[in-house]
């Protein structure tokens, strides 16, 4: 029971979920901090509120408990002064908290002159990926489909549901674009450790853009229900060093 | 002019039944007119024991005297007064009657636990008909999965590849 509750309230940072997982991933991305320290910030803001709304509470509770006072309620409704109080200091609460949020909404919305650009189409029920930026020996632009590896495929510790059999290979300290839109209906390409969750709305581009910071394989999920196999749709990103990348996208020829 | 009113304020305790007995003989005989006075109203002593029995016109006649009494100085009320005025406006009575008369909670939680009870033998059926764990919940694999994501130099900052890491990775079982 003791290592279950430990499990429970220890923060856990990973690029794929773990078991009991209850905290962010770890951030592979400048967006990705920037979001986890906003929700630090507010929870900052959370705390201050639910011990001013305990406290209150309690006070009242204690106070004016039926034995104390009886018919308090006839008499005490009303209160200018705790009133202003408690309309006006919300209100520099949410004022707080709305400035670093539209400024990070802002900053994630902003697509910085990106290196290289990737398409992204959700389709029922799997990934394809376009890499416009560069062709193959025949001059077409490099695309492929990402689908799940189903369970009787899975070998070496692969990771049920979340590896798939081609991933979306990039490079680290680059900007990239993802341009996403939907072949049939909603779907939403999503990745928690790099802060990427943008829906993907048949007939209309969106675009995105991501910093990777390390090496790594970043796992996600379609994040909008779009059918029966929404849940067997990852994402996996794979981010390498400039040679690796240059090495697969020959290897793509 | 009311009886309660006419009698001295500091009428004793003593007087009270007299006053009921005589508002419980009177109010049968007596039609229900905006004029009519309070000398048919029960007495205000016990009102709590009641007042349930108490026709609506009475009820509502006491809400009057009461309201009439407290337009005078509370502190002249009599106790009965005072806690009759209470009863009417706050008492467990009306919309403010408890939806489950006392001495009931045994029957509410056994009926709960046969809920519950129900609920958890509904989910055993249904866990007992469904297909087992994936291939992947044994221990081994969980154990071969910790390793593919150290391969992967996944969860680097705290996770299974982080320095020093000692937790069990993907292992549950």
């Amino acid at each position: 029971m003791l290592e279950l509750l430990s499990r429970l309230f220890s923060p856990v940072y990973c690029d794929a979920p773990e078991p009991w997982q209850i905290g962010f991933q770890d951030a592979g991305s400048p967006i990705a901090e920037g979001i986890q320290n906003l929700h630090n910030e507010i929870f900052f803001y959370l705390i201050v509120i639910f011990v001013g709304v305990g406290w209150v509470l309690g006070s009242v509770v204690v106070n004016y408990s039926q034995d104390k006072s009886p018919i308090v309620y006839k008499y005490a409704n009303h209160g200018t002064l705790i009133e202003l109080v408690w309309t006006i200091t919300p209100a520099f609460i949410l004022i707080a908290i709305a400035f670093p949020s539209f400024k990070l909404l802002y900053l994630m919305d902003e697509v910085i002159s990106p290196s290289m650009t990737i398409k992204v189409v959700g389709h029922q029920w799997y990934w394809s990926y376009e890499y416009s930026d560069f062709v193959n020996d025949d001059g077409e632009s490099i695309e492929f489909d990402s689908y799940m590896l189903p369970e009787s495929d899975l070998e070496d510790g692969q990771l049920r549901l979340l590896d798939v059999d081609n991933r979306v290979v990039v490079p680290v300290d680059t900007h990239i674009r993802f341009v996403v839109t939907g072949a049939d209906v909603l779907h939403d390409f999503a990745c928690p450790s790099l802060g990427l969750k943008i829906d993907c709305c048949p007939g209309r581009l969106n675009q995105t853009s991501v910093f990777i910071k390390r090496e790594g394989v970043f796992y996600g999920q379609c994040s909008e229900l779009c059918g029966v196999y929404h849940g067997f749709m990852p994402i996996a990103i794979e981010a390498v060093s400039m040679e690796k990348y240059l090495s697969w996208l020959d290897s793509q020829g | 002019m009311s009886i309660l009113r006419s009698l001295p304020r500091t009428l004793p305790r003593v007087a009270t039944p007299a006053i009921r007995s005589y508002a419980s003989a009177a109010s049968p005989s007596i039609s229900v007119t905006s004029t009519r006075s309070n000398a048919s109203a029960p007495a205000l002593a016990n009102i709590e024991a009641s007042w349930k029995s108490l026709p609506a016109e009475e009820q509502f006649e006491v809400y009057q005297q009461l309201e009439e009494l407290q337009k005078r100085d509370w502190k002249e009320l009599s106790v009965d007064e005072k806690k009759a005025a209470y009863f009417v406006a706050f008492g467990p009575h009306g919309p403010r009657a408890p939806t489950m008369p006392e001495g009931n909670t045994q029957k509410v939680f056994l009926y709960t636990a046969a809920a519950v009870a129900a609920a958890f033998g509904l989910f055993t059926f249904a866990r007992s008909r469904a297909k087992g764990p994936a291939p992947t919940v044994t221990r081994e694999y969980q154990e071969q999965m910790t390793e593919y994501m150290r391969s992967q130099n996944q969860n680097p900052i705290s996770g299974v590849s982080s320095e020093g890491y000692k937790g069990k990775g993907m292992v549950t079982l």
